[in-house]
């Protein structure tokens, strides 16, 4: 062995000459393992990993997605402890149930499940049955384990109902009469649901009518009435409250409110009537466990006789629901019914923010690529805006929060909406902060796609152009702009996906759970900016966290997110599909 | 532009004169487009960075120091009946009442020191002792004759009804006040006249100790009743809880004292000069001037006992001349003859010698001016942790003692001893008294708690044993000292990063180097695509399905997923060896089904890891891995074992390159491709074998030195940083995938048709020339990606659990600034602390993430001018 101090450097020559002196033959082995057949199985690894996760995870959205509104059939269990269950079974699963919950059986039950148990390990089988009947059980789910079932005692029953109401969630049961005006119309399964059948449609519309006489019709005395309020204390804060003028306006606030109170008490007399012609209806079930309920005609949604209904009615009530989640509004605490307010929402906040992001971006891009002079300080403005691109989106929510809401809002509240203070108009979160929050949080990446699309304009053309006489505005609008518009466009569209699929600021600015108005509707001036909207991204955080009742808001959970996966795919393919066209066509151009 | 024809024309370059001119709008529109143009991109950019300028404005308040004006100075000997013993100011600065020792409470104007009423509450018999409560206006008298009396002295403000007042009152403008009805009135500005008054309001005297005078009062107020703690001229210390009872038919009320009592020592009663009782009542402190004081336990009022005797001053040559309590009373603030000021505060150690288990220990020295005046007065809070001290050079200094910073100092005209200070209910102003002067001083502190150290730095925070990292932003009780250490959500924000990363960046670049290198061109359009199209997946949607899908899902089959982190690759490299063994040709014609044989392999895995899991749980954790992680069965080895075997792995690989490899290459020269791919097999095999033989016995050495558990592995909660970091997978591998791919496939065509050409194959080639040269592309993809991890909220927020605990535990949540900010901002009341503090979290958020981006972005551009020079 050389010495440490004496490094081998006499030596190294005659080493040399000896690896030349090898001889190189191509043996099988250095050929084997030159391919590193495994390491590259590994790396193979990784990408099959990663797809594998992608195919998976989208997979199993759209599974649970597309499944969610196909009716199942209805099952009716009986347990050893006397319980009867009916209901939709959503799930099975294993798992080792403790030894108390055992020990709560009856003895001779006991000993057996103990048998079963043992013989499986400790493992047993559930399924999670969805009961419904929310008023009467308190709970919408119910776990029944296999051990707990009586022997041979699941079955379908003929005439288990499927009812969706108005409020308290799904019911089971079956029926037992139809009453009309408190005296019973039919008591056999077949004639009540034939009279359901007669009498539902008609019921329903004047719930409808109702519906729209509450909404409509008082929403607009109440929009009136508050209007004339805000300009009375419009009047109070000029004039102040001893004046004459202010005595004059809130003497004609008195009369107008009294005038107003006589329409509202004539509507309520029209709503109260058709109330009364749809509480003539009600149709009288039992469920499981015998307990009877009278369930008005009027407040049932949708009901079928789940294991009576063929695969052409089954596929009518699967689009019907589909149907009525893209169409409608939220009920019960937005776990049923449809999400029509949070797409309004989400669609009316994308188009705001591109209007804002778009022109400004291009105008950015620009400027810096066409008409500023390149220089340390240019590509310092650059560097930071590929940067913003990567700041986190909760950044952007907070300076939206602080900056527009409670800087640039309060102000316009003080100069515009005096009389509406101190409850905020355009101080607090809503639809116009939050847009232009996210215009900000995805300028850079308009920025970023525009100045590629204008660098990918060869410079020959603009001296072209410029040879011919075009002014520089000529050719930029002409020449420059034409070339790079589809690169601008996808700009445009991948940066409206990224902000239909952000989340994390609109829950700070103007997001909400329940919006009860939208933001465009019938009153002057027709497109609320400062109101505060709902959004299918931040319906989901809310669904799958805030609901009281989470385990019934899942299915709609996976049926919002198929639903805003699918929007932000659409968008993306579109931009993949311009890209491709940009590529020809910027191909073709070239001389 | 019209040729001016006196000019000699010009040649143009192509011989002809030119003859048209430009048009006016061309010009017009030309210049507009410029300026419109330039001002709407610099505004664009200005709109981007006012992000950032506006984020510092916010926070910068935060850690500006307190600024304290002068309001008024008066005199006040005129009005100066006898010895003052405290003052007090209402919320509107407008009225204070001064208390004197012969019992005069004199009722005056903050504004001139015009006196608006005098009383004398307690007649001719003036009090022998007194207390005052910090918040509330409670107070107590003791009497010479050994009763004692207790009620409330405050102000109260009631709304006057503006048919009723004189004119006088009437003309005032908005703002301003006047004396009327021995109280103040103002006008506010929403036009109301409101009455601030001194309320009066004191319980009949009950007897505690028959003839004895009492020397020292304190009262404590606890939600079944007032608990008074008396020293009387016997020596003896009494503990009584007040209850009143009334009766309903004949509506007298009777008042009734339950207690005991302690004899002190002789010279502690003689010498005592303060006596306090703590907030719940539990412990009573009696303090001599030189710095003794006497911690009784009054848990059992039947039985005090002395729980340990303390020295406030071990300075020799100082004595206690100022003791107050802070707010909460539990600690305890006291200042010395050398103007220190120090607080103690009762901690619970572990190790406590005393009967309650309590110590008390100086938690805060306060940066006291060093002129070493004697402290005469101290003033708390009655909503902070602010103590406001007087000495007796006239000098009243402001701390914040959380923070252990002085917040503001001033120095009165005449050096006279301050005799009496308050601090206003909104803790705006100090009043002052000296014998000779009465001075107000308005304090501008909005944020007197945090100071860069206290943001970012442990802090002793009252009732902790030690200096900690805390965020504790809102609490239940009205007292509760919010707790702004940002430390530990940078902590969960690391934390978060580090186990994405851990995950993500190996799949994302193996698969970037296959994609590139190893993949047919026309798979690689459909993959790339898909792939990036991952990175637009709404993140609100990856956190709901960690959290209600993953989370739940794993969490009975922990086991099973830690052996998939081990049997995938196992799998994946066995699928590698035994396509070795195919012939060349076959492999060359089976060559474009590669990917989907691997694809294969991964089931195969995952159904390795299902069956090795439960196996592994067996061995290494006695049977039930959660209930091992609890620290409550089984010894350390197991967990070290499953932490070894990445390491031992990589030895083992590293081992094979080095020493295996060449032994095969020199010793197989004339043996056939497949018996050296059976070969290679078995010693991959051999390899697995020592890998985990190796992991074993090192576990079992190092559970000799100490147990895992409590360090990287602890108790398993179920939205964990493994749920996190699998899911947020997701969300940085496609980033990460798609720059480190676009560096690799950057790398200039030439190299890659060299490197074949001289013989290499597609993975020497990758590994020798590729990946080496597009190096600092992949550490840029690195950096975007972990940009994308440390900002990341909805996936945390929903699925990390957000508890602020600091531990690296794979099983256990974090809390990260995101989270947070999404959590708190919502509730946080625009310009407090909280607010500003979650800017600070926002801002810290950004500049972690633009330095981080920073560093990529310039690494990419020299990535990119060296790709240009190959």
């Amino acid at each position: 062995m050389t010495s440490l101090k004496d490094p081998p450097r006499p030596s190294a020559p005659p080493a040399r000459e000896h690896e030349l002196k090898r001889p190189r033959r191509s043996s099988a082995s250095a050929a084997l393992m030159a391919r590193g057949e495994p390491m590259v199985w590994l790396t193979g690894g990784g990408m099959a990993v990663c797809v594998a996760m992608i195919v998976a995870l989208l997979l199993f959205v759209g599974y649970q997605g597309v499944r969610t509104f196909w009716p199942v059939p209805v099952v009716r269990i009986d347990t050893i402890d006397g319980r009867s269950v009916m209901g939709e079974v959503t799930r099975h699963s294993s798992y080792q149930p403790e030894s108390y919950f055992v020990d709560a059986l009856p003895d001779a039950v006991a000993a057996q499940v103990n048998a079963r148990l043992e013989a499986s390990d400790g493992w047993a089988q559930r399924q999670l049955v969805r009961t419904g009947n929310f008023e009467l059980t308190g709970e919408h789910f119910t776990w029944v384990s296999d051990f707990e079932i009586t022997a041979d005692s699941e079955r379908l029953p003929p005439w288990a109902l499927v009812i969706e109401r108005q409020s308290w969630g799904r019911f089971y049961g079956e029926p037992l009469a139809f009453v009309i005006d408190g005296e019973v119309a039919a008591d056999q399964p077949q004639a009540v649901w034939d009279l359901f059948e007669q009498h539902h449609p008609a019921v329903r519309d004047r719930w409808a009518q109702r519906v729209a006489l509450e909404k409509d019709r008082i929403g607009h005395i109440n929009h009136q009435l508050e209007q004339r309020r805000l300009a009375l204390r419009a009047i109070e804060l000029k004039q102040g409250i001893d004046s004459q003028a202010w005595k004059d306006a809130a003497a004609e606030f008195e009369a107008f409110e009294q005038q107003q109170h006589e329409h509202f008490v004539e509507i309520r007399e029209q709503i109260a009537s058709l109330n009364e012609e749809n509480d003539r209806y009600v149709m009288r079930l039992v469920t499981a466990d015998g307990t009877e309920k009278n369930l008005p005609l009027a407040e049932v949604v949708r009901a079928y006789p789940a294991n009576r209904v063929g695969f052409g009615e089954k596929l009518g009530i699967y689009v019907s629901r589909w149907w009525e989640f893209l169409s409608d509004d939220p009920r019960e605490a937005n776990s049923e019914g449809g999400v029509l307010p949070a797409i309004f929402g989400t669609v009316t906040m994308t188009l705001l923010m591109s209007l804002a992001v778009v022109p400004f971006g291009v105008l950015a891009a620009l400027y810096l690529r066409e008409y500023a002079k390149a220089g340390p300080m240019i590509s310092a403005v650059r560097i930071a805006i590929n940067n913003l691109a990567g700041v986190p989106s909760i950044v952007f929510g907070v300076f939206g929060v602080g900056f527009f809401a409670y800087v640039v809002g309060a102000r316009i509240d003080q100069l515009l909406f005096a009389p509406k203070l101190p409850s905020p108009t355009f101080g607090t979160g809503g639809l116009l902060w939050a847009s232009l929050t996210l215009a900000l949080l995805t300028l850079p990446v308009v920025i970023i796609a525009t100045e590629e699309a204008l660098a990918a304009v060869p410079n020959s053309m603009r001296e072209g152009s410029y040879a011919c006489g075009a002014s520089k505005w000529q050719t930029i609008r002409r020449i420059v702009l034409p070339r790079a518009m589809p690169g601008i466009m996808t700009g445009s569209i991948l940066a409206m996906a990224r902000g239909a699929g952000e989340v994390a600021p609109l829950m700070l600015i103007g997001a909400v759970k329940l919006a009860p108005e939208l933001p465009i509707d019938g009153y002057f001036p027709y497109v609320h900016l400062e109101r505060s909207f709902m959004h299918l991204g931040f319906h989901i955080y809310d669904l799958g966290f805030q609901s009281q009742n989470s385990a019934a808001a899942k299915p709609m959970v996976y049926t919002t997110t198929l639903l805003l996966i699918l929007i932000i795919a659409t968008l993306n393919l579109l931009a993949i599909w311009l890209r491709g066209r940009l590529r020809r066509r910027f191909v073709g151009s070239q001389f | 532009m019209p040729q001016d024809p006196q000019q000699p024309a010009k040649r143009t370059f192509s011989g002809r004169l030119r003859q048209r001119a430009t048009s006016p709008r061309v010009k017009l529109a030309n210049v507009a487009a410029r300026v419109v143009i330039t001002l709407g991109g610099i505004g664009t950019i200005g709109a981007v960075l006012l992000v950032c300028i506006f984020l510092v404005s916010v926070v910068v308040p935060l850690f500006v120091p307190a600024k304290v004006k002068p309001l008024a100075v008066h005199d006040a000997a005129a009005a100066q009946p006898g010895d003052l013993v405290h003052v007090a100011v209402d919320e509107y600065m407008l009225l204070g009442y001064a208390y004197y020792r012969d019992g005069t409470l004199r009722t005056y104007r903050i504004d001139t020191g015009e006196t608006i009423n005098e009383q004398r509450p307690f007649g001719e018999t003036p009090p022998t002792a007194w207390s005052f409560a910090i918040t509330d206006g409670h107070v107590a008298f003791g009497f010479a004759d050994g009763t004692v009396r207790h009620g409330m002295i405050g102000f109260g403000a009631r709304f006057l009804d503006r048919a009723a007042l004189p004119d006088e009152v009437l003309a005032l403008e908005p703002g301003e006040a006047m004396p009327h009805e021995g109280g103040m009135v103002q006008k506010t500005v929403e036009n109301q006249f409101r009455l601030q008054a001194l309320a009066v309001r004191l319980e009949d005297p009950v007897e505690v100790e028959a003839g004895a005078a009492v020397r020292l009062i304190d009262i404590a107020m606890k939600s079944a009743g007032p608990v008074i703690a008396t020293l009387t001229d016997s020596g003896l210390l009494h503990i009584n809880e007040i209850s009143s009872r009334k009766n309903l038919l004949t509506g007298k009320v009777t008042t009734r004292l339950t207690g005991g009592r302690f004899q002190l020592e002789p010279e502690d009663s003689r010498s005592a000069r303060w006596l306090m009782v703590a907030g719940l009542g539990d412990n009573v402190f009696v303090a001599r001037a030189d710095g003794r004081v006497v911690r009784l336990d009054t848990r059992n009022f039947a039985a005090p006992t002395v729980a340990e005797i303390v020295d406030l001053v071990p300075e020799d040559e100082a004595t206690l001349t100022a003791l107050a309590f802070q707010i909460g009373k539990t600690s305890l603030v006291s200042g010395d003859s050398a103007g220190r000021v120090r607080v103690w505060s009762r901690i619970k150690p572990e190790d406590a010698t005393t009967i309650d288990g309590a110590e008390l220990v100086m938690v805060h020295d306060l940066p006291s001016a060093a002129e070493r005046a004697a402290i005469t007065t101290l003033a708390s809070s009655s909503r902070t942790r602010m103590i406001a001290s007087g000495t007796a050079s006239g000098l009243v200094q402001l701390f914040h003692v959380t923070s252990n910073q002085r917040l503001a100092a001033v120095q009165l005209e005449q050096p006279d001893a301050v005799a009496a200070l308050t601090l206003t209910p909104k803790d705006d102003g100090i009043l002052a008294v000296t014998d000779s002067h009465i001075g107000l001083w308005r304090i501008d502190a909005p944020h007197p708690e945090t100071t860069v150290s206290s943001v970012f730095l442990p802090v002793w925070y009252e009732g902790y044993a030690a200096p900690e990292h805390v965020w504790q932003s809102s609490s239940g009780t009205d007292d509760f000292e919010p707790k702004y250490g940002l430390y530990p959500l940078i902590f969960g924000t690391l934390k978060a990063t580090v186990y994405s990363m851990l995950f993500g960046v190996p799949l994302a670049l193996l698969a970037a180097v296959y994609t590139s290198e190893m993949m047919h061109p026309k798979l690689k359009a459909k993959i790339k695509p898909t792939i990036e199209m991952m990175a637009s997946l709404p993140s609100v949607v990856l956190g709901f399905l960690a959290a209600l899908v993953v989370a739940p899902f794993i969490v009975d089959i922990v086991p099973q997923v830690l052996a998939c982190f081990v049997a995938l690759p196992f799998v994946i490299l066995l699928g590698g060896y035994l396509w070795q063994l195919l012939p060349i040709p076959v492999s060359i014609r089976l060559m474009k089904y590669r990917l989907y044989m691997i694809l294969l392999t991964l089931p195969l895995g995952v159904a390795l890891g299902f069956w090795v899991g439960p196996v592994a749980e067996a061995w290494l954790f006695v049977g039930d891995l959660k209930g091992w992680l609890t620290g409550r069965i089984g010894g350390g080895a197991g967990g070290w074992m499953f932490m070894m075997i990445p390491a031992c792995a990589l030895a083992a690989a590293v081992f094979s390159g080095k020493v295996f490899n060449p032994l095969i290459r020199t010793h197989t020269g004339d043996w056939s491709r497949a018996r050296i791919a059976l070969l290679d097999l078995g010693k991959y095999l051999l390899l697995v074998a020592a890998t985990i033989a190796l992991a074993y016995l090192l576990s079992q050495v190092l559970s000799f030195a100490m147990d895992p558990r409590g360090r990287f592995l602890d108790t398993y909660v179920q939205r964990n940083a493994l749920v996190v970091g699998f899911v947020m997978g997701f969300a940085i591998i496609p980033i990460i995938y798609t720059i480190s791919e676009d560096a690799l496939s950057a790398v200039p065509e030439h190299l890659r048709s060299g490197s074949l050409g001289a013989g290499a194959t597609p993975w020497q080639t990758a590994v020798r020339i590729i990946v080496p040269t597009a190096m600092s592309g992949l550490f840029s993809a690195l950096m975007v990606g972990m940009g994308r991890a440390v900002g990341e909220t909805m996936i945390v927020l929903m699925a990390a659990g957000n508890t602020p605990v600091m531990e690296w535990n794979i099983f256990n949540g974090f809390r990260t600034l995101s989270a947070n900010i999404a959590v708190e901002l919502p509730e946080a009341v625009k310009d407090s602390t909280h607010y500003r503090m979650l800017f600070l979290a926002a801002l810290t958020l950004f500049a972690m993430t633009f330095v981080v981006n920073t560093i990529a972005e310039v690494i990419r551009l020299r990535f990119r001018k060296r790709a240009y020079q190959l």
